[in-house]
């Protein structure tokens, strides 16, 4: 993954609970310094890692904690440093999520080793809406639901998460998240 | 369908702008967001190329000829009052046989994002093959780049100033402790070479060997740990000096040589000889590794020949040369599996051969370090048997015209030369500053007192270039000589000003324990003209003068002493009891001092000092100077006196210090060495001497006074 992402989880604990508390992160992760550039890419187990420290140190679930992470992720990282993109992308949060796959396109042809989610929106009925959620990686369901509520939180508007589903596949993650509009 | 219809909408799925124009400029058609942004409808009637301002092309004027010239050029258009820039390119319509012209093209995204608050675009504005959207994520993740290097390097360059910080204090801490360490070691150092004056015997003998060999071995660490933090130190960067070649590499072996005499072994010259430039480099350094190298070759060699040189191989670069250096002796040799690990600390190299040549294997490595530092690699080629040649190929900077030369040991000094320079005499005896300062003046030095420690480090504080030199008695009373030194190395820009101790002892330890304490050298009290032009001649420049100018002009200047009237009082006392003679030096007299009492061939009275005065200094400078002797002497005798009787170990080793030298000066030489035993005994730390002796050397001092003033008078009427 991208230092973007090792570097939000660090601002976000280090916003939270403190430096020396994302130095004992660090130390109980492993990761030798954390010294991230946003647009290197890295391996994605230290990302794991880290994830999983923050949980351990934390003691809370590693599912708690990557929800956590993809609120912070939507309200601080991606809005202080994407903002014009952000902008760009969509007025509401369906018009984002469908253009999301636009957008990670066009940053696939910069970034060649960026390897995205890929997101698809299908609208059941006025307020009812299937969100797939699609990516090579395992294990960040819980992320992408922090995501989905930090940009409800965004575009002002209300969601609620009704089921989250998890999807067979052959590799990688699949799931199919219900979700009811405000 | 027309065809123009079809063509139309065709465009319309490559670009969000596209907007037809007739042949008077007026937009007649647009897409949807073009048309929204142009608010063009039904009633209105818009003039494309004036609706917008173009900032490209350049030379486009905003008529339809100039549109129609520019075709297939970047068109960059805004409008301030709408919040709106495109950015695109125009079709001529003639090429399908209409009239008029086409634009077709996307929002000029880096105007509208620099220009507006809230340009409500969305991606869906951007066609898939506009690669703005690509360039405003890719500056967005650069300025992040550029944020994270920035506050990477700002962390590494705290890192790199806690570094810099610790390893200051790591150093100053080393050099601290190191010259704490010094200290008392010199004193452990001096106290065995002070033991050695006396008759040791047997286990006592060997013990006191061992000690002093240990104690040489330890403060070859400790200076190992000083060369080293002084070689990492910036202070060592600005060390450059000038020098001839010649000089230095003569210099290092006259240094070399006494120890080579004492095994039979030859030293000599290779290489180049006559090196028509100067050159300039750490000459420190350079001087280090040349001893250094020579030392273990004499160190290491039972026979043979020991040659050192330097060869200058040019170089592209016209201001200066690569010097190659070699010193190469005919020793036992390295072993081959020694020769890797040679330069490693502690690594000596010995075989079976060498093993009686004990060291501590910290020499090679300071050369390594050393040429290193001075920009060459230093090599060994060795053979067991045969001998060992250590070579090294260095730049050197060509002195500029007219340096002064810091190395000029082995000029030929005339007796008619003088020196110029600014000598600090450093002394707490008046009579030794007067004496000594004429001394320095009859050799053409401009001279500065001061009568302590503590005034010395404050003059050179105040401006240390001011001297080019320092001579220090090495056993003032308040602040040390060697404390002193302490002091001077931490001024700025008197590190480097060479100093020597004036001292009675002028044995190996001693010889040794000032050099390790950084300083140039010993010069032996009394101080002889000699051996002060011969220390001069090492540090300070020389100037021809005319040979009828006398060292007597010098002296007038100075200030005279005055002329007590104590003479009496010691010349009272009774007549000496050994008037043997003797062949032996002052010094090499107080380092044959034993245990038991006066040594045999010692004098009352030698001539020879005073009449070595006469000549170096005059008989009217002399008489004044024996007048304040004689004058002090006898406050001075009682003050030893009275410390004696309580057994004061500091006032007598200061008053037998200053008696024994003033009475060593003026050729009072029983007496003289009668007051240097009470000194070195009471320096040893047993048990002080008592007022028994004292009558003995009053005897001694009674004698001496008479024949002394016997000859002043004779000398007067020549």
């Amino acid at each position: 993954m991208y230092g973007v992402i090792n570097k939000s989880l660090r601002d976000m604990v280090v916003e939270q609970f403190g430096e020396s508390k994302w130095q004992e992160v660090l130390l109980r992760s492993g990761v030798p310094d954390d010294s991230f550039l946003a647009m290197q890419s890295y391996d994605d187990d230290i990302t794991y890692s880290l994830a999983q420290a923050c949980a351990d140190e934390m003691a809370i679930d590693l599912s708690d904690a990557l929800r956590a992470f993809g609120v912070h992720w939507v309200e601080n990282t991606v809005a202080r440093q994407y903002e014009s993109l952000l902008r760009a992308a969509g007025s509401d949060m369906l018009g984002f999520l469908s253009n999301l796959n636009n957008l990670h396109d066009r940053i696939s042809s910069t970034f060649l080793n960026y390897r995205p989610p890929n997101f698809k929106v299908e609208e059941r009925n006025e307020n009812n809406v299937d969100i797939f959620y699609v990516s090579e990686r395992v294990g960040l369901t819980p992320f992408v639901e922090g995501l989905l509520h930090g940009l409800a939180q965004r575009f002002n508007q209300s969601m609620e998460i009704l089921e989250i589903e998890p999807q067979a596949v052959d590799a990688g993650e699949r799931t199919l998240f219900k979700v009811r509009m405000g | 369908m027309n065809k123009p219809d079809l063509f139309w909408g065709e465009l319309q799925k490559l670009f969000t702008l596209v907007g037809q124009i007739d042949s008077d400029g007026v937009l007649v058609r647009a897409s949807p967001l073009l048309a929204d942004k142009c608010r063009l409808d039904s009633t209105s009637t818009v003039k494309f190329f004036e609706h917008f301002k173009f900032k490209r092309p350049t030379l486009f004027d905003g008529s339809m000829v100039s549109a129609k010239e520019a075709v297939g050029e970047l068109f960059l258009g805004f409008s301030e009052d709408l919040g709106f820039a495109i950015r695109g390119q125009i079709i001529d319509y003639a090429e399908m046989g209409l009239e008029g012209l086409c634009f077709v093209g996307v929002p000029w995204l880096w105007w509208i994002e620099e220009n507006t608050v809230d340009s409500a675009l969305t991606m869906s504005d951007f066609p898939a093959h506009d690669v703005q959207m690509d360039q405003l994520f890719f500056m967005s993740t650069q300025q992040s780049m550029v944020d994270d290097l920035q506050a990477l390097n700002a962390q590494l360059k705290s890192a790199k100033q806690e570094v810099d910080r610790a390893n200051e204090a790591r150093q100053k801490y080393f050099h601290h402790v190191s010259h704490e360490m010094r200290t008392p070691l010199n004193g452990v150092i001096s106290s065995l070479s002070l033991m050695s004056d006396f008759k040791l015997e047997g286990k006592l003998l060997e013990y006191a060997e061992l000690a002093s060999k240990s104690a040489d071995r330890l403060l070859e660490v400790i200076n190992f740990t000083l060369d080293t933090a002084s070689l990492e130190s910036h202070v060592s960067e600005a060390d450059n000096s000038a020098f001839c070649l010649d000089d230095l590499i003569n210099e290092c072996l006259m240094l070399a040589r006494p120890r080579a005499l004492e095994k039979g072994l030859e030293l000599g010259r290779s290489g180049e000889r006559g090196f028509s430039k100067n050159y300039s480099s750490r000459l420190k350094l350079l001087r280090q590794v040349l001893s250094n190298l020579l030392s273990n070759a004499v160190k290491f060699s039972q026979s043979g020949t020991i040659t050192v040189g330097a060869l200058s191989l040019g170089s592209d670069d016209p201001q200066g040369d690569m010097v190659e250096f070699t010193v190469s002796d005919q020793g036992p040799g390295i072993p081959a599996d020694a020769i890797e690990s040679l330069f490693e600390p502690f690594s000596t190299g010995l075989s079976a051969a060498t093993q009686h040549a004990q060291g501590t294997g910290l020499g090679l490595n300071i050369v390594e370090r050393f040429v290193e530092a001075l920009g060459g690699e230093v090599s060994v080629e060795s053979s067991v048997g045969s001998g060992t040649i250590f070579s090294f190929t260095i730049p050197l900077s060509f002195a500029p015209e007219g340096a002064v030369l810091k190395s000029n040991s082995m000029a030929i000094v005339q007796e008619t030369d003088e020196f110029s320079g600014t000598v600090l005499l450093v002394d707490g005896r008046q009579l030794n500053r007067q004496l000594n300062g004429k001394l320095l003046e009859s050799l053409g030095c401009n001279v500065a007192i001061a009568d302590s420690g503590e005034k010395a480090v404050a003059l050179l504080q105040s401006n240390a270039k001011d001297f080019d030199l320092l001579i220090m008695d090495a056993d003032m009373p308040s602040l040390s000589c060697f404390d002193a030194m302490r002091h001077i190395f931490d001024i700025s820009g008197a590190a480097n000003i060479p100093i020597f101790a004036l001292t009675p002892r002028c044995g190996p330890g001693e010889q040794l324990k000032v050099e390790h304490a950084g300083m140039a050298g010993v010069l032996g009290e009394p101080l002889l003209a000699d051996d002060l032009r011969d220390a001069l001649l090492l540090h300070l420049p020389l100037n021809s003068r005319d040979t009828e100018a006398s060292s007597t002009e010098h002296l007038v200047d100075i200030e005279t002493a005055d002329t007590g009237a104590g003479s009496a009082a010691v010349s009272d006392h009774a007549a000496m009891v050994d008037k043997g003679g003797t062949n032996m030096t002052e010094n090499e007299k107080l380092l044959a001092v034993g245990d038991d009492n006066m040594p045999q061939d010692t004098v009352a009275f030698d001539c020879k000092p005073i009449n070595r005065l006469v000549r170096e200094v005059g008989i009217v400078v002399l008489d004044s100077l024996v007048d304040k002797f004689l004058g002090e002497s006898t406050d001075r005798w009682e003050s030893l006196r009275k410390a004696m009787a309580e057994q004061e170990r500091n006032i007598i080793i200061r008053e037998a210090h200053t008696l024994g030298s003033a009475c060593l000066t003026f050729g009072l030489e029983a007496a003289g060495v009668s007051f240097r035993q009470i000194e070195a005994s009471a320096l040893s730390g047993g048990v002080l001497p008592t007022t028994d002796q004292l009558p003995a050397i009053s005897e001694q001092l009674g004698l001496g006074i008479r024949e002394l003033q016997q000859l002043l008078s004779e000398q007067r009427l020549k």
